[in-house]
């Protein structure tokens, strides 16, 4: 997973994630009602990361971020959440954040099928 | 070389040879055939051929057929350098990273001065094995291997410039750093991270 995975677009002012336990059940069902709710276009080339809010946050704070986790349902995904004083341009966070990402990706493909 | 158009087919006159193909596999065709030492014509005749090129209306499909083609071409500019496996490897991901389905229309393709500067990088430093390629939202083209724990990020700018990130993770303790660099320093940013752990032994580290 590269950094740039991890940066913000230039119309961001948060980085979106999905709190995948909203939907219940295991992670396999988890992870396909999170792809079915994305609300952008979700092609069978991407993939998914999961990492635990804790290890992210502690990552972060290791470089002097102090994020904050907001549960922010949409009205086409109730399970987006936002982390706020997310910092733009900090390619060294965002490094460490792909980093720890890596130990957990799924397929989109993997996903649906 | 010229490049004609019959019905839906492509003809490619070259030398002595004539080769049909259809439009989907015209790049790869085009690609087999620099690759070989068929080089481009003349800058008189590519007019010609990118006259045959210009499309009435640029469809996703035509411009990622186009930038693939851009791509392949500059690497077959300097395919003697290059390990023959290690290009065709390079050739098949450069196919794979323009999947129509992977792209939209008003995404930005991957942009050729940053693709010049990965070339570059290889040119300077040989063929490194294991690479994962890819492309940001700004066109800009990435690089990474990934060594269990550790992990190596370029992102190639214009003028031969690249950012880089490198990561070591042990246990629950993550060590990041990240700079920007010209392809000369390198090494000697890289050096308290073990380079010679990426280049020299990218033979044996998996891809991303």
């Amino acid at each position: 997973m590269f950094p740039e995975a991890y940066a913000l677009r230039p119309e961001e002012q948060t980085l979106s994630v999905d709190w995948m336990e909203w939907h219940g059940g295991a992670k396999e069902n988890q992870l396909q009602q999170v792809v079915r709710h994305a609300e952008l276009t979700v092609r069978k080339n991407d993939a998914y990361a999961v990492t635990q809010v804790g290890a992210f946050a502690e990552a972060c704070a290791k470089y002097e971020t102090k994020v904050r986790v907001i549960h922010e349902p949409t009205a086409l995904n109730q399970a987006h959440s936002a982390v706020h004083r997310y910092p733009r341009d900090n390619h060294t966070l965002y490094a460490a954040l792909a980093n720890l990402a890596s130990q957990d990706v799924t397929g989109v493909g993997d996903i649906q099928s | 070389m010229t490049i004609s158009t019959v019905g839906a087919n492509y003809v490619i006159s070259y030398g002595a040879g004539e080769v049909v193909v259809g439009a989907s596999a015209l790049s790869t065709t085009l690609g087999d055939l620099f690759s070989q030492g068929r080089r481009p014509p003349p800058s008189s005749e590519t007019r010609t051929t990118r006259h045959i090129f210009k499309p009435l209306e640029e469809t996703k499909e035509i411009r990622l057929f186009n930038i693939i083609a851009a791509l392949k071409m500059a690497v077959a500019e300097v395919s003697m350098h290059l390990d023959p496996t290690w290009r065709a490897r390079l050739f098949r991901q450069i196919d794979m990273l323009h999947e129509p389905d992977d792209w939209d229309d008003e995404d930005k393709l991957a942009d050729q001065e940053s693709f010049k500067t990965f070339l570059h990088m290889i040119l300077q430093y040989g063929c490194m094995h294991g690479i994962s390629l890819g492309i940001d939202n700004d066109g800009r083209i990435l690089a990474g291997w990934e060594d269990g724990s550790s992990s190596l990020s370029f992102s190639f700018l214009p003028k031969d410039k690249v950012r880089w990130s490198v990561v070591h993770r042990q246990d629950e303790d993550i060590e990041s750093a990240s700079g920007i660099s010209s392809l000369d320093r390198l090494p000697a940013v890289l050096q308290p991270y073990n380079p010679k752990a990426w280049y020299d032994n990218a033979d044996n580290i998996p891809s991303r």
